[in-house]
């Protein structure tokens, strides 16, 4: 009796789970439809837009002042795509051009509705369109967008905010810049460099002996980072922050990074002194930085490196070598022949090999 | 009599709760994947954008392992040298061939031998010699002794000069912007360790200059399946992982590695044929372990194209192998297992492997068999035998279509309707018959693994049908 109410209750409940199955998937079917007829309606309607655009995009571009068809409110979209991509792509002149040709289109009160809509993709559109623009009306609430946790979407605004005024966007973000580490090193770097303001890296630089006075793992993540960021800046701007940090720091890793930065024969000694360094990564930078703005003098230091325990040294140190002799067969040759270690004779032949090559 | 009752009444409940979980399970993953998919188109509307930054992404080594892939091997390369991306190696690893790989590729790319200081980060099999490319400055070849594939990879890993490494099978084809697409995640976030892209079949699309052409169909039944199993493996699967920071899979045919995330662990193991997943499971386990914070991501758009097997001979030593090597990987890594700082990775995404993916064909097949059975022995009335193979078929296409949904919404890579109503068509196919055979297949795996085989390269015979450069 159990066993066939079991088999009821079983092939009741199987055929409804198969029923929400089989509707699910009529769904699923529809919506692939509905997608499949959505893209191929965009495609038509891309090619159209293409054609209508891309002549007056081209003339705008080229400095006319082309006679400008409607913009129907559902191209919007593909439009906006189209300016930035060519914005983005050209540089000085062309892109007021761009930009006076969208004030006269009247996109920028379109704005807005994207900017503060729930959709993500129409939000970075929009940003990136003010920022193209040098918009200021939106500043306060791209601001806001620069607290976001979404990463792309706040360092879409802060990129935006530098595109319209650098200088009053560092103001305002230079502790977001340090300390936000989810805002990738390598877009700070091509922003501060297009922002093109020299003496902005100077706080940056003060920022990176604030934090390593603090320390702390938190402190010294933002350090590491913002020293990279650093790297990028002229060297006048950081090299006072480099020698202080260089002076107190205890950690390995950030005195690897400082004399990264040194390239000058005043700051030899700073490098000498940690040829025996216990951590490698010190000395890899070491063998680095002899190569950069080493001396003659300085050859001797490099053959005892060339014999490192750890491969990188050696090559480093090899590299270094072939630099200071100017990549001189007879030079290298000889020190090939005063070398008792096998590790460090192979990997200045191999250097020299592919010096040879380049 | 009672008793024997008592205990179909208790395997009906054992198989139907297991059922509910496993598509349960699956829904859920179905339901993250739509979560990510979304994410990252929001972020695609961007895409065509140029961005200033990529000139910042950190060079890469891409590592070639091959084995007896003369066929392949010089299209596939060149395929990879013409690769977008601003900095970056190629090296292959000849491990041992025993056809003409070697000479193949001294020939196609003018190799001659490089004093190279090779460094013994990790151990391998014994290199015969260093070849450098006199055409492609950044093409070495490494020719060394037969280790299998994980050796392989792990001579690679000591010849490469760049942070960030990309494993990729010598039969791939990768599309142009795939490296720098599977790069991003590495300068958006510097805690990413590893990053997985998608596999996508090649069998039945056109191939020319190392390029893929035309995407299409495979004219057999075989290969037109395991495509709809990969769009399911790849756009639900690891997306919805990936989600959690759960993946426990990246594909051996195209994933991105933070070098000393992978030396620190250790290197690919070379007693394992699941040497890909072992990796990235380690890779879990050993930042969980010692509290480091990181990511391993899974991107749906940088695709790799590869050729699946076309035989069923193949395909079934195949699906054997990845069943032995899930089986390895868990159980080298049963520390993952509910650890403390486990997370989702040790707590989730681990046991469902166990208990769905090793354990799965023992339950399922016995579930097959327990129905089968019970309804030529009158246990199970006819009802419900049909009503439940009724629902398996319906809950299998529904996955399917959910996969085939997602690839709509996303990338559009069979871009005829036809060949979107087609794979419908095989996603209901596929359950009268394939899913069976796979499972047995994956079965036999597992009893391989019970009984200790011994790992090798996995033999798989490639047709090169879509490579035009033989010609």
């Amino acid at each position: 009796m159990v066993y066939a109410t079991l088999s009821e209750f079983l092939l009741k409940s199987v055929v409804w789970f198969s029923g929400g199955a089989l509707a699910l998937m009529v769904l699923l079917l529809l919506e692939i439809l509905r997608l499949r007829l959505r893209l191929i309606a965009r495609g038509r309607r891309d090619q159209a837009l293409i054609k209508k655009w891309q002549p007056v995009l081209a003339e705008a571009v080229g400095g006319g002042n082309p006679d400008l068809p409607a913009l129907d409110k559902e191209d919007l979209l593909q439009f906006l795509k189209m300016w930035n991509h060519l914005h983005e792509s050209r540089r000085g002149t062309a892109r007021k051009h761009l930009n006076i040709l969208a004030l006269r289109l009247g996109i920028m009160p379109l704005l807005p509705r994207l900017l503060h809509g729930k959709d993500t993709g129409k939000k970075l559109l929009a940003i990136t369109t003010i920022g193209n623009l040098q918009a200021h009306d939106e500043w306060d609430t791209l601001l806001k967008i620069c607290r976001d946790p979404d990463a792309l979407l706040s360092w879409t605004a802060a990129h935006a905010l530098f595109q319209i005024n650098a200088n009053a966007a560092l103001h305002d973000l230079e502790a977001d810049l340090t300390d936000r580490l989810d805002w990738p090193a390598a877009h700070i770097i091509a922003l501060l460099a297009e922002a093109g303001t020299d003496e902005m890296y100077t706080g940056l630089a003060n920022r990176a002996v604030e934090f390593a006075n603090t320390g702390g793992p938190q402190g010294l993540a933002k350090l590491y980072r913002l020293l990279g960021i650093l790297r990028a800046a002229p060297y006048q701007h950081v090299l006072p922050a480099i020698h202080s940090i260089l002076l107190q720091t205890t950690d390995d890793e950030t005195l690897a990074q400082c004399i990264k930065f040194l390239r000058e024969a005043p700051d030899l000694e700073h490098v000498r002194r940690h040829v025996a360094h216990l951590n490698w990564v010190v000395r890899l930078q070491v063998a680095h930085a002899l190569g950069r703005f080493g001396l003659p003098e300085d050859i001797p230091r490099l053959v005892l490196l060339l014999s490192d325990p750890v491969w990188w040294v050696r090559y480093r140190a090899a590299q270094s070598l072939v630099t200071l002799t100017h990549g001189d067969t007879n030079t290298l040759t000889q020190l090939r022949t005063q070398l008792k270690d096998k590790f460090a004779l192979d990997m200045l032949t191999m250097v020299s090999a592919e010096k040879e090559k380049e | 009599m009672t008793a024997y009752l008592d205990a179909m009444v208790n395997l009906q409940w054992f198989f139907l709760l297991y059922f509910f979980i496993v598509n349960s399970s699956y829904l859920m993953l179905n339901v993250l994947a739509y979560i990510g998919m979304r994410r990252q188109l929001g972020g695609q509307i961007m895409e065509n954008i140029p961005h200033a930054y990529t000139g910042f992404m950190p060079p890469v080594s891409v590592l070639v392992p091959a084995y007896n892939e003369a066929t392949t091997i010089a299209s596939s390369v060149r395929s990879q040298l013409q690769l977008t991306y601003h900095e970056y190696e190629v090296i292959v690893v000849n491990d041992g061939s025993a056809d003409n790989t070697m000479e193949e590729l001294k020939r196609e790319f003018d190799l001659l031998p490089f004093p190279e200081a090779y460094w013994h980060k990790l151990p391998t099999q014994k290199v015969r010699g260093v070849w450098r490319s006199t055409r492609y400055p950044n093409l070495r070849v490494i020719d060394k002794d037969n280790g299998g594939k994980a050796d392989a990879l792990n001579a690679g890993i000591n010849a490469s000069r760049y942070p960030l490494f990309c494993a990729v099978d010598a039969d791939s084809v990768l599309q142009r912007d795939s490296l720098q697409l599977i790069a991003l995640p590495f300068v958006e976030d510097n805690r990413t360790i590893a990053v997985g892209g998608t596999i996508r079949v090649l069998n039945g699309c056109e191939v020319s200059g190392g390029f893929l052409g035309t995407v299409g169909m495979p004219r057999t039944m075989l290969p037109a399946m395991q495509i709809v199993e990969y769009l399911r493996a790849f756009l639900f699967g690891r997306l919805g992982w990936s989600e959690l920071n759960a993946m426990l899979v990246i594909s051996g045919a195209f994933g991105l590695f933070r070098k000393s995330a992978v030396i620190e662990a250790g290197g690919y193991r070379t007693d394992t044929v699941g040497e890909d997943m072992e990796l990235v499971m380690r890779l879990h386990r050993v930042h969980r372990q010692r509290a480091i914070p990181y990511r391993i991501v899974y991107v749906p758009n940088p695709v790799c194209w590869t050729e699946v097997p076309e035989s069923l001979g193949v395909l079934k030593n195949q699906r054997a192998r990845w069943q032995r090597g899930l089986a390895e990987s868990l159980t080298k890594n049963v520390g993952l297992l509910f650890c403390v700082r486990g997370g989702w990775a040790g707590w989730v995404a681990f046991p469902f492997n166990v208990v769905f993916e090793w354990l799965g064909p023992i339950i399922e097949l016995s579930g097959y068999a327990f129905m089968i059975l019970g309804f030529w022995y009158g246990a199970v009335s006819g009802h419900v035998f049909l009503a439940f193979s009724l629902v398996a078929v319906m809950l299998g296409v529904l996955q399917s279509t959910s996969a085939l949904l997602l690839e709509e919404m996303s990338f559009h890579l069979y871009p005829e309707p036809r060949q979107v109503y087609t794979l419908f068509l095989i996603s209901v196919i596929e359950n009268f018959g394939y899913r069976q055979l796979v499972l047995i297949w994956r079965m036999q795996g597992l009893l391989q693994w019970m009984f200790g085989v011994r790992p090798k390269w996995g033999k798989m015979t490639r047709s090169g049908k879509w490579n035009d450069d033989r010609s």
